[in-house]
């Protein structure tokens, strides 16, 4: 193309802007029309529905976009004025969509994806067909031409991947769930502390009398007493009813996870990972292994006692339900397996586990434990204000949070190893969180005054597909020097 | 810069506005006090601001840091960067300013913004970052 023009939206593009501005006013005008009493409302909706359209002529007369050498260029607004540079080998897909009016009209709104993103990256509505169709041609080929490795979000393979996997491979089977490992994954979850927490709830709905009426006969009986109940008893009998709550909640957690969890397994042709899980209701679904964007291992205190690991992997590009269905890729495994999983997915380009574990500052212990101090001491004064002395029991916390301090600064380490940067962390549950080095996206370095004071840095290295619940991959109290030369270093491998 | 230290002082003299509408008029000095020692802090701040945020392009990619007691120094890789964004409102347009926003596909910093940049580093930053490089393989 030898001078960019700049190109406008089809002539009919108001009358879709306006459909679209209508959708997402339509509850709140439905509720004003039919709840509305008399002109006012109806007025008021009038007025919505004329900002909408006016809104949607300018958006027309102000909508230019064009294709350049690099990329698309949108420019859009009249007040604030946009500029959107989306370049060719950034979009991963075009999409044309046509409802029967667009069809009416014999036009298309054309959606510009890239990757990781859930919503389009440039929408453009509405492009006569033929245009829609050339725009879509354009693109497609430019970002071939651009990217040979691209391939589309729906996993549309495109000639000239460099790295060819066979699509025939036997599926190999990567782990299959035994019904021991069921009880135990049961057993482990915290559903079972979920439900027990729920079932006290329950209990504590009743009011106290309810409870005496109940537990005094019983008592009775049980402590062969008449009628009278001591203090020691009556706590000795809420122990067992806490305990009983407790076990059935377990038992509950162990059934239904042995439900979800049923006939586990995990397999792999190659290219795409398969769960198929699940005894009333059979799950099944696919990941593309070059889709899995940083990986999380587990290991609470019952983890540790069973001798098992949980792996948990962040997705992107990949649809909503796949991706959670597929978030717990090893739900419980023991540690060496997880490990052989684990490298088996980084082969070739990277290795696990690692093994150069660095660990953080030597005072990180003490930035861990001032905390626990300021929490502590609050708390006693609040319950010394609330219960009298009895309050300074808080304080009881300070060496808890002492011992936490120093096991947790003990065991948290880093290491940047055979491209794969990875933290642990913990202290009674223990985390393991990776990603390769080609996965993060941003580097960003951060120093808080008491990080200064002590010469740290905290690194946070952000990848795609992380979400709310996972933790960040961050690496905290570092030595300043050590994170400086650790982001320079990833930064080198990433551009 | 500007932009926070009008936004506070119109909010509070609104907000004083409709309250000395309603009240009586007699706390109209607090009202005007308030305006002044708002649009000063205001300032103030994006004095600061513009003070402790800096970028620089290298063959990285874009650093960008900021922050006075929190210090951050953002690194993004050129070859990260997925699309990008110039926005420029009225006052940005009147004093040659805007705002470049950089997306990568990362979770926590898919949208970088960068205010108060000048109009035409904004634009030669956006043509340099424009990638270059392919590694479409890391999504």
């Amino acid at each position: 193309m030898s001078t960019p023009s700049d190109r406008r939206l089809h002539p009919a593009s108001p009358v879709f802007e306006l459909i679209e501005g209508l959708k997402q006013f339509l509850l709140p005008l439905v509720i004003l029309l039919f709840t509305g009493r008399g002109d006012r409302n109806e007025f008021i909706s009038m007025a919505i529905v004329a900002v909408i359209a006016l809104r949607s002529i300018i958006t027309y007369f102000t909508y230019r976009f064009r294709i350049d050498d690099s990329g698309v260029e949108i420019r859009s607004g009249v007040i604030f004025k946009s500029t959107r540079n989306i370049p060719f080998d950034r979009i991963q897909n075009v999409t044309l969509k046509q409802s029967i009016v667009h069809r009416i009209f014999g036009v298309a709104d054309v959606q510009l994806e890239s990757a990781g993103g859930t919503k389009a990256e440039g929408t453009m509505r509405v492009l006569s067909l033929d245009d829609a169709h050339a725009l879509e041609a354009t693109v497609r080929e430019r970002s071939r031409r651009a990217a040979p490795v691209a391939e589309g979000v729906a996993g549309v393979a495109v000639p000239g991947t460099p790295y060819p996997l066979p699509d025939s491979v036997p599926p190999q089977t990567l782990l299959a769930l035994e019904i021991p490992d069921l009880l135990r994954l049961g057993l482990t979850s915290n559903r079972a502390l979920v439900l027990a927490i729920a079932g006290i709830g329950i209990m504590l709905q009743f009011n106290s009398e309810e409870w005496f009426a109940w537990l005094t006969p019983m008592l009775s009986d049980a402590f062969g007493s008449a009628g009278e109940i001591s203090g020691g008893q009556l706590v000795f009998a809420i122990a067992v009813l806490v305990l009983i709550v407790l076990f059935i909640a377990m038992l509950a957690s162990v059934v239904i996870t042995a439900a979800r969890y049923h006939e586990f397994v995990l397999t792999d042709d190659g290219k795409r990972l398969r769960v198929e899980r699940g005894l009333l209701t059979r799950l099944r679904a696919a990941l593309q292994r070059r889709r899995i964007q940083a990986f999380t291992i587990d290991e609470g205190l019952m983890h540790r006692f069973f001798k098992r690991r949980g792996l948990r992997v962040d997705s992107a590009g990949v649809a909503r339900d796949q991706e959670r269905s597929l978030r717990d890729l090893v739900p419980i495994a023991e540690p060496a397996k997880i490990d052989e999983i684990v490298a088996h997915l980084l082969a070739p380009r990277a290795s696990w586990p690692v093994t150069s574990w660095r660990s953080l500052h030597p005072a990180a212990w003490r930035r861990e434990f001032v905390r626990p101090v300021i929490w502590s001491l609050l708390l006693s004064i609040g319950g010394v204000l609330w219960f009298g002395e009895w309050g300074l029991a808080f304080l009881a916390l300070i060496p808890i949070g002492f011992i936490r301090a120093r096991v947790w600064a003990r065991y948290a380490a880093y290491a940047e190893e055979n491209g794969v940067i990875a933290v642990r962390e913990g202290w009674l549950r223990r985390t393991w969180r990776f990603a390769e080095v080609r996965k993060l996206q941003v580097l960003s370095m951060t120093e808080t005054p008491f990080d200064r004071r002590a010469g740290m840095a905290t690194l946070h290295l952000d990848t795609a597909g992380a979400s709310a619940d996972t933790l960040a991959l961050r690496i905290r109290y570092l030595p300043r020097a050590d994170a400086v030369a650790l982001r320079d270093k990833l930064a080198t491998a990433i551009a | 810069m500007i932009g926070s230290a009008v936004f506070g002082a119109l909010l509070v003299a609104g907000a004083a506005a409709v309250v000395s509408a309603i009240e009586r008029p007699a706390f109209l000095k607090t009202y005007v006090a308030a305006f002044l020692v708002w649009t000063a802090f205001g300032f103030f701040r994006g004095v600061r601001r513009w003070q402790y945020t800096s970028w620089m392009l290298d063959d990285f990619g874009l650093r960008i840091r900021r922050g006075w007691l929190f210090k951050s120094e953002t690194l993004v890789p050129r070859a990260r960067v997925q699309h990008l964004d110039i926005d420029r409102g009225p006052l940005e347009r009147r004093y040659g300013l805007a705002t470049l926003t950089l997306y990568t596909a990362g979770t926590g910093h898919s949208t970088i913004v960068h205010s108060g940049l000048a109009e035409a580093d904004a634009t030669s930053l956006r043509d340099a970052l424009i990638p270059k490089d392919v590694d479409v393989d890391a999504i």
